[in-house]
This record gives C-alpha cells, structure tokens and sequence, in this order.
C-alpha cells in the first residue's frame, strides 16, 4: 500500500478524476501533458491546502486517467446545476478581448454582488472603458456567484474567473472591487476566498495580486480597510490609470509587494491602510493616529479626488450587454455629478463636490452613441438631482425634437420639488402619459426640514403637486425619512397632514391618484453634518413609523412602505464603524451572511448571534459624538472640512440659522472646497442640438404625426446558431436579443415569432 | 412556438421578425449584414442566414431533424441493432412510450460523433434527443428529470430537414 502525492504546478489547473479501468499493471496518470506511472489501483483525493493530489494505493491493478479541463470546460458542467446559467456564461457582447502577455497590467474588476445589479451599475462601465482604451492595460469583469454557482464552483474546483477570457481573478496584477453599499461588506471576503485569495491582507503572499476598492463606501472604508492593500478614494477615472501603471512599472521592475504598496500610497487620492497607523480614541474606536488636518491643497491626509470637469471622452458608449434582464436595463449618461443642496443628511451632497455639468450637446452624442451600440430602449439621465441640471428643459426639448427617442423610454430620476417647474411637467406629461412623478422631501414635518437643510416649504410640495396632477400624472412618489434628533410625535402630524394635503390636491383631478410613501429610517452617515448624531433606537423608530401607518390604514390613494430597523440598523453600524468590524464581518460570512442587499435573505438573528461570537458591542451607535471626537474616517479631506461640517451641524439646532443655499447658483458657503465656487461647472443649453420649445399640446401632436402607420412592414426568416456556453443562454433573452439587434440596426422589430419545433 | 431546451445546441434555430424597413439581402451584403446584426448577441450565437418571408414560419413544419452528439464509447453493434430494429422502446418525460425503431431513421457514426436522423411528429417536433441517445448507446437516465439530463448532454441540433 503506497499514497503517491502529486503536486500540481499550477494550483488553478487542477485536475479532475476520470474513469477508464482496464489496463492491466501501471496506473497512468496524465497531468499537464507529462505522465505518471505508479503500480496500484488508486482513488483520488483532493487536498486543497496543498493543492495536490494525493493518490491512494490499494493493491491490484488498474488504470486511472486525470483530465486536465480548462475553466471554461468546468463552467460547461457547473451551468446545468445552476438556477440562473445566464449569470455565469460570460462572454458578453461588446467585451473587449486583449492578449494578456502582451499588458503592462491587468485588473480584474470583481463586482461583490450578483450580474444582474453588477451589470447595471454605471461605475463598472466608466472604469472598464477608461481603462480599456488604454493599449498596454486591461480590465475584465467578474461577479459574485450565488449559492448554487459557488457550490458548483467548489465542485469542481472553479475558481472565481473573469467574464471575458475565462482567466482566474487570481492571475491578474490588481483585483478591484467597487463597493456600492455597505450592504457588500460581506461579500468581500467572499469573492476573495472564492478567488483563493487570502480574504485578509496581512496573510497577502508576493505573487498575490494588490486588493483595491473604490466607490461610495469609501466614505467610510475601514469596516473591511483590513480585507484591501489599498483603496481609492473619490473620482477614479484618471487616479485607476495612475495606480495600474505603478503596480504594472513595480512588477516590472522586480519591486516587492511592499515595495509597490509604498509607491501606491504616494498617488494622490490612494489610501495603503497598512502604511496608516491608528489608535484607539477616548472611546475606544480606532482611528487614525493623524486624522488628515489643513487645507485641501496641503493637507496630510488622503485627499478625495474629483476631476475638474466632466470629459465626454470619459464616457462609456460600447458597454457590455448583459446576457439577461438586469435591475436597470438601460443606457445612462451622468448628466452631472455633485450636488450642493446642502442637506445635512445626505452623504453624496458632500462626497461628490462641486457640482460639474455635461454640456447637452455631449448628452445627447453620448446618448444616441450608447443607445445604439447597446440597443437598450431606456435612457437614464443620471445625476443626483437631474432637474437642477441648469438645461434640463433646453435638453428635454431636444430629446421631443428628435425622432430617434420615439422608441426609447427617458427616465429622468430623483426630480427636486422645487425645480419641478410647471412647463417641465407638462412636457414629460405630453411626451409619456399619465405617469408618476417623484419627490424627496425627507420629511413630512417643515420644522425638520429647516434642520437638515431641505428648503422645501409644505406650499412648494403642494404646487408640486398641483402641476404634477393637472399635468396628467396619476402618482406622486414621496420619499421620506424618520429617526432624526429631536423628532417628536408632533412632527409625525405633521407628517400625516402633509400626505393628506396631497391626496386632497390629487383628488381634484382624478379620484384615483396614488400616493406612495415610503419611510426609509436615517442612518447618520460619515462626511455629514448628522455625523455626530446618534442612531433611533427601535421602539421610538417603530413607534413614529407606526404613528403614520395607523392613519393611513387601508387609505385608497395612499400607501406606505417603510424600511426594516433591524437593516438599518446594521447598515448605521457599518456606515460609521471603525476596524473592529473586519472580524465581525469575515465571521458573518463564515456563518453564511452573505448577499445583505437582498432584503430577503437578511437575518438578524444571524447577526446577534455573530455579534455575540465576536464579542461585538453594537451599542455605540446610539451615542451622540462628542464636538472634538476623531472619526475612524477621519484620514481622509474629503474637499469639504470637518470644521464646516460641524458648523452645519451647530446651524441645525438653531432655530435663528438662516437656510444655506445652492451653491452652484454663486452662493458659496466657503466649505473647503478649494475655488470659492470656480470649481463650478454649469452646462449651457445645447448649441449642435438645439431644438426649439414646444407647448405640451404641440408635442402630443408631435408625436402623434411622427407615430409610425405601421401598414408596410417586411417579414424576414432568420437561422441563428446558438453554441458553446451560450446554449444556456433562456429562450426569452434570446428574443429580447433580437429586438435589441434591430434597435442598433436603427430598424425596430415590429413582430416577431421565435420558432423551434419543440424536440 | 416552442423553447430550445436549457443546455442543447442549435445551428439551425430559427426567427421570424417584421420590420419596419427592408433589408439589403444582396449576396455581397448579406455576410456583413449578418455579421453586424450578430453584433449585440453573446459569444457563439451567431445569424447564419437571412431570406424574405412569405408566409408565418408555424405554418410549414419539419419533416425530420439531425441531432449530434459524442459519446464516451459507442456500443459495439449500435449499427446492427439499428439495422435489425431491435432497440428498445423508451418512456419520455411524460411516460409515452418511444419506440426508437421508429424514430430514429438514419445514424451515421463521423469519428465517434454520431449524428441521428429523428422523425418528427405532425407538429414538426421530435421526441426529445436525450431520451433517445441514452436508449440507443444504453445511458440510463430520469425521463422525469429531463430538464438536468438535458443540460449535461452536449447533443446539438444541426438540421431541419423540411
Ligand atoms: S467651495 Fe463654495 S461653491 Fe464650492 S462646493 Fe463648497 S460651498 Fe459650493
């Protein structure tokens, strides 16, 4: 009896037992095109640490082969197993393909949630562009596998690999990930160890690849600062370039892994956490032992980037298209990034200073561009306020102008009140229909409304409404907060009587108007001036949520959804946690508490009982911070000081403060944002598209003439073939890919009739 | 209309669709146009042929269909059992019993790929490949568990014969 241990030069190309008895004597074992002989019958066992195999000798005769299987050639046999083959098939259209020994750096872009949310998100598609066009650097996507794909991938030995060349994540210079929500937290370790990268930094070996996350979680990133070698902090168009050259050049050049993090860490914009020290402060958090100090220009700490103006050139157009529907099928142009509103709740209106538009002409080449490229039928004009954009209307009235957007749905996303002018109204009206429109104004009560900034009166919202009604919208969506200092059953009332004022407006045109409410509870956010708020304890959030709920009970033109505590709850402890967590957050996902985004799988007894494992007091997050406290995120200038921040914060409680303006309109408010507001950039109304004004009664004449007669049409026979991996692809999507080819040909289907005569 | 089952390949799938303009299928256009509207699909789904439709395609159906598929091993007397009509009769997925005598009409063995001529039914469809392989090279499989035999086997459909 004899156990013959096989290693495997390359871990990732392991092996998988064949069958094939028959040979009298030798066991033959193939592996990597060189051929082992042995003299006994044996069966096969992985060993993962190792990654070898060991063979078992038992007496007798036989013959075993191992068949080498390339990923690709797994991904085949995992795909059957799973619920959604589509996810996982790759290859989509518009990948770009590159020789990889031919790249000076290649960075695999790992979404840590599932294809559907992943591929809609605009982030992914900016930085796959930005970093594709250049010649010597190459960016892949990949995708956190559900449950059943993850069990099949361990299976048979499939590591988490990219959506374009099959190639394992592991094998790229730099893994990046985009966190979009604390909400993924424990999906990064998840991915890592999925990619058999080491989940924890410090365990990182030199040929492991650098471990980098960017996007809005980075206003906070120490909750998993110890799952990443580095992190990118703000605008990452142009600062994604610089870090895969220096990662590239170090490899390049021989440097050692510390090497390469040290020269990262000089980027500006980078953040290395290992090369940061941090302390305890008076409350036991950790924080950074030099929390970033002075201005902008000079501060010691890490500055969050943003690029001075919005460059067309930056835009994705050729994005990848999905092999399934997504949570957005649409194509979107971020019409303008930042906003200075000013509320105090609000993260972004602080992360993503000042306020830079895209001229409306690059809109509009941008979007017809995407649209044909991708053949979506929705356009999405992003931003996070797109009808403060200074020529919504002027570029509204060229999308009317143009036949092109007969067939494309425009959706204009988070619509202000206050902007929400009479004649826009009436023009998307006459444009779509009856539809809903959607307001934010945070609260029901005025008098917390003055205290976070939201300067919007009970009368704005009832002319909002007003104009939205008599224009033929049918609904109004209200999106609303409770759990703020000092909120009080009073402000509850006022709440309620704010809705009813609406379904009283409605109801003047149209008795079945809807209105629908949804309560989200506030978790006070770093880089806000409710940083130093506390968090709602349960009972008080419930009651008030309760209060509105009770007088809405079974109302015909209202409805109220309302967020979990219990989410909220977890989401207020990530949002301003420090590097405790990272324990915290590696055991949840040990316990299976992955995919936090999906509201259906989150399980709160889950998370006391980790709590508890970990020895995790969660009680902070109900404490008010002291006035001189340091945050855990406090390395970071985020352009904005903190100082300002706290003067926000003092304004707040008094009732005498004067409400802070816009300060894209000139007003500036001084908040450490070097330029004193030249770092503005407003948009003209378009010039190349210039479309003239129309009255809603024009355009729905309009549109009326330009609606196609549909008499003539010309039927076509297609034969398709359907092979490799995507005969998983769902008859469904299928035909939907064929709409979508005709939509890029400029030439919509107007019918069409799949045919396969069912085997 | 029918759906191609999760897993199986085609090459002959087919489509019809109305326009609202016409296509330039001029033979010197025709590959490009192919291959630009192929353009937005997935890696390896792919337009191969593109003519003016008369009538609705559900209104003509195939005669037979050509399916592929390579076997670990071919039983040694496949062709005489083929010749001789002895294979057995199986039960699909809804326990109709399918005498392959009858279904399958030609078998050609190309290098260890076996391509079968199966006859279709009066609806244009045949019984279903899978059940049919594993009846002829004797796989058992779950006829109940269709759809995850389906997907394991790597059977093509190649052609309609019309
Ligand atoms: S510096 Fe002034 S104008 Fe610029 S973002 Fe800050 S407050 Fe606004």
């Amino acid at each position: 009896m004899r156990d013959t241990r096989v290693v495997i030069p390359d871990p990732f190309d392991k092996l998988r037992a064949g069958s094939g008895r028959g040979s009298a004597g030798g066991v033959m074992l193939e592996i990597n095109g060189w051929t082992l002989e042995m003299q006994t019958d044996p069966h096969f066992r992985e060993d993962d640490e190792a990654c070898s195999f060991v063979v078992h000798g038992v007496t007798g005769g036989g013959f075993a082969k191992l068949i080498v299987m390339t990923i690709l050639e797994k991904i085949a046999l995992a795909l059957p197993a799973v619920e959604s083959p589509a996810r996982y098939m790759g290859g989509e259209a518009n990948s770009v393909v590159k020789d990889h020994s031919e790249m000076l750096c290649r960075m695999a872009f790992v979404f840590p949630d599932t294809y559907e949310i992943g591929m809609s998100n605009n982030g992914i598609r900016i930085l796959y562009h930005v970093i594709n066009r250049e010649s010597d650097l190459l960016c892949e996507v990949s995708f956190a596998p559900w449950d059943d794909m993850a069990a099949e991938m361990k299976r048979l030995d499939i590591p988490l690999y990219s959506y374009a060349t099959y190639t394992p994540v592991r094998d790229f210079e730099v893994v990046g990930m985009t966190l979009q929500t604390e909400l993924n937290f424990t999906n990064v370790p998840y991915v890592l160890e999925l990619a058999r990268i080491p989940a924890w930094q410090k365990d990182r070996q030199e040929n492991d690849p650098i471990v980098v996350a960017g996007g809005p979680s980075m206003a906070n990133p120490e909750p998993v600062a110890d799952f990443f070698d580095a992190f990118m902090i703000g605008d990452g168009e142009k600062v994604m370039i610089d870090f895969l050259r220096c990662v590239g050049e170090g490899r390049k050049a021989g440097l050692s892994r510390a090497e390469i993090l040290k020269n990262l860490s000089k980027i500006d914009g980078v953040y290395v956490p290992s090369l940061r020290p941090v302390v305890k402060n008076e409350f036991g958090a950790i924080v950074p032992a030099e929390p970033a100090a002075g201005a902008y220009a000079t501060t010691n700490g890490v500055r969050r980037l943003f690029i001075p103006k919005m460059d067309p050139k930056d835009y994705p157009v050729k994005n990848l298209i999905a092999n399934m529907q997504l949570v957005h099928n649409r194509f979107s142009v971020e019409v303008m990034r930042g906003c200075a509103q000013g509320c105090r709740f609000c993260q972004a209106g602080i992360w993503y200073r000042p306020c830079r538009e895209l001229d409306p002409d690059d809109v509009l080449d941008i979007a017809k561009a995407g649209l044909l490229a991708t053949g979506e039928r929705e356009l999405g004009l992003l931003s996070l306020s797109t009808a403060d954009y200074k020529p919504v209307e002027a570029l509204t009235d060229s999308i009317i102008d143009d036949p092109f957007y007969d067939h494309v749905d425009v959706s204009l996303p988070s619509i202000r009140v206050n902007s929400f002018g009479q004649t826009l109204a009436g023009k998307i009206a006459a444009l779509k229909g009856g539809r809903s429109a959607t307001f934010a104004p945070e609260t029901g009560s005025e008098r917390i409304r003055k205290m976070i900034n939201k300067t919007i009166s009970d009368q704005d919202m009832y002319d909002a409404a007003e104009h939205a009604f008599s224009s033929g919208f049918n609904k109004i969506k209200l999106y609303t907060m409770i759990g703020f200092p000092t909120e009080n059953e009073e402000d509850m009332q006022a709440f309620c009587d704010l809705i009813f004022n609406l379904v009283k407006i409605g109801r003047k045109y149209n008795r079945g108007i809807q209105i629908a409410v949804s309560i989200g509870i506030l978790i006070p956010k770093s880089f806000t001036a409710l940083q130093w708020a506390p968090f709602m304890d349960k009972e008080t959030a419930l009651g008030h949520i309760r209060f509105v709920r009770e007088k809405f009970f079974k109302h015909p033109n209202v409805k109220i959804n309302w967020a979990a505590w219990e989410t909220s709850f977890l989401e207020a402890i990530y949002s301003r946690g420090d590097r405790s967590l990272a324990p915290v957050i590696y055991e949840a996902y040990k316990q299976g508490i992955i995919f936090e985004s999906d509201s259906y799988r989150f399980n709160f007894s889950k998370w006391e009982q980790v709590w508890q494992k970990t020895g995790y007091d969660t009680s902070w997050v109900y404490r008010e911070r002291d006035k001189n406290e340091v945050f855990p995120w406090d390395f970071i200038h985020a352009g904005t000081t903190k100082q300002y921040l706290r003067r926000e914060w003092e304004k707040a409680f008094d009732p005498n403060s004067a409400p802070v303006p816009n300060c894209k309109w000139g007003d500036c408010q001084k908040c450490g944002i070097p330029g004193f507001g030249d770092e503005i950039r407003l948009a003209d109304n378009p010039v190349r598209h210039k479309a003239p004004s129309r009255t809603p009664e024009e355009i729905k004449k309009l549109v009326a003439d330009r609606r196609p007669s549909q008499k003539v049409s010309y039927s076509y026979k297609i034969t398709f073939k359907k092979t490799g991996l995507s005969r998983f692809l769902p008859h469904h999507n299928m035909l939907s890919f064929f709409e979508r080819t005709f939509l890029c040909a400029g030439n919509p289907v107007k019918f069409s009739e799949g045919f396969s005569p069912k085997p | 209309m029918g759906a191609l089952p999760l897993g199986m390949e085609t090459y002959c799938e087919l489509i019809s669709v109305e326009l609202l303009k016409p296509l330039d299928l001029a033979p010197e256009n025709l590959p490009n146009l192919m291959k630009e509207l192929s353009r937005p699909f997935p890696r390896g789904m792919e337009i191969v042929n593109i003519e003016p439709l008369k009538e609705k395609l559900s209104k003509h159906f195939p005669k037979a269909m050509v399916y592929r598929y390579t076997p670990e091993a071919i039983p040694a007397d496949l062709m005489e059992r083929f010749n001789s009509k002895t294979f057995p009769t199986v039960t699909n997925h809804r326990g109709q019993e399918i005498d392959l005598n009858q279904h399958v009409l030609s078998i050609e063995n190309r290098e260890g790929t076996l391509y079968l001529k199966v006859k279709c039914n009066d609806q244009g469809t045949t019984a279903s490949p899978f059940v049919i392989f594993a009846g002829i090279l004797g796989i058992s499989i779950d006829p109940a568990k269709l759809d995850e035999v389906s997907r394991r086997f790597l059977v093509a459909k190649m052609t309609m014969e019309w």
